[in-house]
């Protein structure tokens, strides 16, 4: 057997193997997709744990012909998912509308293609025996605040001060320090409060029971608030995401170029699924628990009030984008470009231009969903979050409606 | 004189064309992944005006400050180990018990990564100087108690019975023999424990400090800011070559017999 | 005349190595060392000399048998036993100067005083103008002046000299040769010159500086013979081509044949 010889047969053995490979196209087409999630914020963890166990992803892939193999990775927080983004270790990932919109800014090719886990909320957390009441008893006792500096915390906090007292907390005396959410979690010493998210602030108040919750990001004083708990904040009307609250939080599914342009069907397919997750979870609090709570390690009374935040679980029983979801977004991007911490701005114009070439998905989506629900439902007033036109209807967008000229 | 430029030519040649093919496949790399996985020199050099000008970024301190943060704490750390690694190398090295005694214990730690210690370091000291200063201390150590140990075992028998010989007691020959002829050795230890503890500075910074180099680097993959991650390299990387140099300058004066024979 | 060194019954065992797990490198050993004489041992490799020097110097212990300098036991290393090493053993981050101010502070002289010793001492070994090299400066020949200026500095009664020309080039060894002859007294009376014990491979060596010549056996080192030396003093090189030269080192490698083969077959 001569050298030639062999590498000669190998090569009509290729030959014939890819030659039947390709007789075979007709059948299942064969995928891979990778999809980033983060678990440990809100329903989430119950919606990753929907996926898997339920495989609605693998089904409706079924549908358009797909032999899909799908995973799922676990990521702590926006940062790692915009890496694997930009590598291409996941095609689809969950981002909050921060992370989402410094992608952006760096000009990766990313399309916004669903609402997931949004109204995640913030709390101005202080010790227990704390003296402090109110705000003002932070303004003068010149406190010091740990907080995520640059996040969307950060914008609350910001927010929250503007909307209570017309002014930054600088201009009030009052000093931010850079602190991680583990380091909140522990309530260190040498911080008057700090300003964890849902649900460990929620851990915080009920189970470890270090921290009482004076203000929450939706502009409602808590328990340690001389106000009693669930009453409005003063200013909290005043703030431009009211009735969200001080902010308006969002998180998006955003899915890779490659993926949009190569097995549009595949879009859809994710968004049909991500639709079916969300129906089947909504208001059911007690499901969501019982599949979210390895994440969430918390009783399920300490992890109601979180849980009944989640947008998707209480307010929408669908994810489609809207302009007001968008119109959170460009107003963080805002805040974010002022803080130094966007290479470019992103504005409005910018969200659409990466919302139009996948309108046409998210129209099929919407109509092979039964087109659920009714036009007038995105136009509804009086709701407690910010809507507005679907995003197949960007002609119908208008940023000054949303007072961002 | 003209043979010390050419020396200097062949060290900058390596390092000049990595730059130029830097500038070259930039040209060619345009996409936004691209940028982001390839900064360009452009983009590079203006995340360093914007990290040495301006304050208050993201909240936080000038370049300068960083690198300063975390120089005066790796001397610390470094300083430390070799108070208590050579003494230590010196004992182990030359009198039996203190080598049966502490060698196991060295032995032990010493393949434990300082990084390892991080979070335990953490809960003891919590975030702040000390928690970076023991893990530099901790990962310097270990190779100047080693190289120490080498370099008094090493010692060639003939110094030491040239100076009984002279009538000199055992701990005069300690002082006047050991020391001196360990000494290249010693220096060998200083500069790769130097090394390391850079290795580990850094590391500890990316969680337990709120300044430094290595907070830095950190806080620019916060807001995705590349282009700073990589000045932050570079930063780390001047200091390092610094340093190291420095204790070249000090083998040079102290040992200027070293290898020469 | 008592003598000055004393060896009786020397035994001195080594672990590791042949059959028995030791090795024996003296047996039985007995010599006397007289006071002023230079004395050269030969023998074949691994014959135990260098074993008996170290003995000799107090940096060995003995298994067996006495070692009595001045008819005292010799039990640790002294400066009145000095010591020349084939490697020179000089200092490397000491100057020649401070090599051999080395020997003199030992002995607590003020920096001054020992300053002047040490510049008379690289005189005596013609070495003046290179008190500021460093050792590595210097060819071998002159490091080992450098070490035997040390030696004299530390102004031993007995000094013993391992093999100190093994490291040279054969020429060098010749010319170092009379220096030492010189710098130990050869030229002056008997009663200013210190004893010495001198080891060596090289029988010409052996002839041209001893005055008695101690001949070893193959490992385990004894005494063979001892030949006294009859050439006249002050040795010149001329004496080389002699006759009586050719005679005396023709009889100790006689001696010597026989346990050299030995000790290459071992």
């Amino acid at each position: 057997m001569t050298v030639k010889r062999i590498i000669v047969l190998s090569l009509v053995a290729v030959l014939a193997l890819v030659g039947l490979d390709v007789g075979s196209a007709d059948a299942q087409k064969k995928a891979k997709v990778t999809v980033g999630i983060q678990p440990l914020w809100q329903e989430q963890g119950a919606q990753g744990e929907y996926y898997r166990q339920s495989k609605v992803y693998e089904k409706w892939a079924k549908q358009f012909g797909y032999d899909l193999e799908v995973e799922y990775k676990d990521f702590l927080s926006g940062l790692p998912v915009n890496e694997a983004l930009v590598s291409g270790t996941i095609q689809i990932g969950l981002l909050g509308s921060a992370p989402m919109v410094q992608l952006m800014s760096r000009g990766i090719p990313i399309h916004p293609i669903a609402e997931a886990e949004s109204r995640l909320e913030f709390a101005l957390v202080v010790p227990p025996d704390s003296p402090i009441q109110d705000l003002q008893d932070l303004v003068d006792r010149k406190a010091t605040i740990g907080t995520l500096i640059g996040s969307e915390i950060h914008r609350f906090v910001l927010e929250m001060f503007q909307a209570e007292f017309g002014k930054t907390p600088d201009a009030l005396g009052i000093r931010l320090v850079q602190m991680t959410q583990p380091d909140m979690l522990a309530m260190p010493k040498g911080v008057d409060a700090v300003t964890p998210a849902s649900p460990s602030l929620y851990k915080m108040q009920n189970v470890t029971r270090n921290g009482k919750i004076l203000v929450s990001s939706f502009g409602i004083a808590g328990p340690a608030h001389k106000l009693g708990a669930g009453k409005v904040m003063p200013g909290a009307k005043t703030a431009w995401a009211w009735p969200e609250g001080y902010i308006g939080q969002r998180g998006f599914y955003v899915v890779r170029t490659e993926l949009l342009k190569d097995h549009p069907d595949l879009v859809v397919a994710f968004v049909l699924a991500h639709q079916e997750t969300a129906k089947a979870l909504h208001k059911d609090y007690r499901k969501a628990w019982e599949l979210g709570n390895k994440y969430l390690q918390m009783p399920y009374e300490a992890a109601l009030p979180g849980l009944r935040n989640g947008m998707l679980l209480t307010v929408r029983d669908w994810v489609w984008l809207t302009e007001g979801d968008v119109a959170h977004a460009v107003n963080g991007a805002k805040f974010m470009l002022k803080a130094g911490s966007l290479k470019k701005p992103v504005d409005w114009e910018f969200i659409m231009e990466t919302l139009r070439p996948v309108a046409p998905v998210a129209k099929r989506a919407y109509e092979l969903a039964g087109s659920y629900p009714a036009q007038d439902e995105f136009l509804k007033t009086g709701t407690p979050d910010f809507r507005g036109f679907p995003s197949w209807m960007l002609d119908k967008w208008d940023a000054r409606r949303w007072r961002l000229e | 004189m003209r043979a010390s430029a050419r020396s200097l030519a062949w060290r900058l040649a390596l390092p000049l064309a990595a730059v130029i093919a830097w500038f070259g496949l930039s040209r060619v790399l345009t996409s936004p992944t691209a940028r982001m996985m390839f900064p360009p020199p452009e983009a590079i050099y203006d995340a360093l005006v914007r990290l040495s000008t301006t304050t208050g970024l993201y909240g936080i301190p000038m370049l300068g400050a960083h690198m300063l943060d975390s120089l005066w704490r790796l001397g610390l750390g470094f300083g430390a180990a070799t108070a208590v690694g050579v003494p230590l190398g010196f004992a182990i090295g030359y009198f039996r018990i203190a080598e049966r005694c502490l060698d196991p214990l060295v032995q032990i730690l010493r393949p434990i990564s300082p990084i390892a210690w991080i979070p335990i370091t953490l809960t003891w000291f919590g975030v702040g100087t000390p928690t970076v200063v023991f893990v530099v201390f901790y990962g310097a150590l270990f190779p100047i108690v080693l190289n120490t140990i080498g370099g008094v075992k090493g010692i060639n028998r003939l110094y030491l019975r040239a100076a009984l010989t002279c009538g000199y007691g055992p701990f005069a020959i300690l002082r006047k023999v050991v020391l001196p002829a360990a000494l290249p050795a010693i220096l060998t230890g200083l500069r790769i424990g130097l090394g390391v503890g850079w290795m580990s500075i850094i590391a500890a910074e990316l969680v337990g400090t709120r300044s430094g180099l290595g907070y830095m680097i950190s806080e620019a993959r916060f807001h995705l800011d590349i282009e700073s991650i990589v000045v932050g390299m570079l930063a780390i990387g001047l200091l390092g070559l610094l340093t190291d140099r420095g204790v070249r300058w000090l083998q040079a004066t102290l040992v200027p017999w070293h290898g020469k024979l | 005349m008592r003598p000055k060194l004393q060896a009786r019954h020397v035994t001195k065992r080594f672990p590791g190595g042949g059959r028995t797990g030791e090795i024996l490198a003296l047996k039985d050993f007995s010599l006397d060392v007289m006071t002023a004489e230079f004395l050269v041992i030969v023998g074949p490799s691994g014959c135990g000399k260098s074993t008996f020097l170290n003995a000799v110097a107090g940096l060995e212990p003995v298994d067996e048998g006495e070692l009595l300098m001045d008819g005292r036991l010799i039990q640790r290393p002294g400066p009145e036993r000095g010591m020349c090493f084939q490697e020179f053993a000089l200092f490397p981050w000491l100057t020649v100067r401070q090599n051999v101010e080395f020997g003199l502070e030992a002995k607590g002289l003020p920096r001054a005083e020992r300053g002047r010793r040490a510049s008379e001492y690289l005189g005596l070994v013609s070495l003046s103008g290179f008190e500021e090299r460093y050792p590595y400066e210097l060819s071998g020949g002159m490091k080992q002046r450098c070490a035997l200026a040390r030696l004299l500095a530390v102004d031993p009664a007995v000094f013993l000299m391992d093999e100190p020309l093994a490291a040279l080039d054969a020429q060098t060894r010749l010319i170092l040769q009379t220096e030492i002859l010189r710098i130990w007294g050869e030229e002056r009376s008997p009663a200013t010159r210190k004893t010495v014990i001198f080891v060596t491979h090289s029988i010409d060596e052996a002839v041209f500086l001893s005055d008695r010549i101690v001949v070893m056996t193959a490992r385990p080192g004894q005494v063979k013979e001892i030949v006294p030396n009859p050439l006249p003093r002050p040795r010149e090189d001329r004496m080389r081509g002699d006759p009586a030269f050719a005679r005396l080192s023709m009889e100790i490698w006689d001696l010597v044949r026989e346990a050299a083969l030995k000790a290459i077959e071992l």
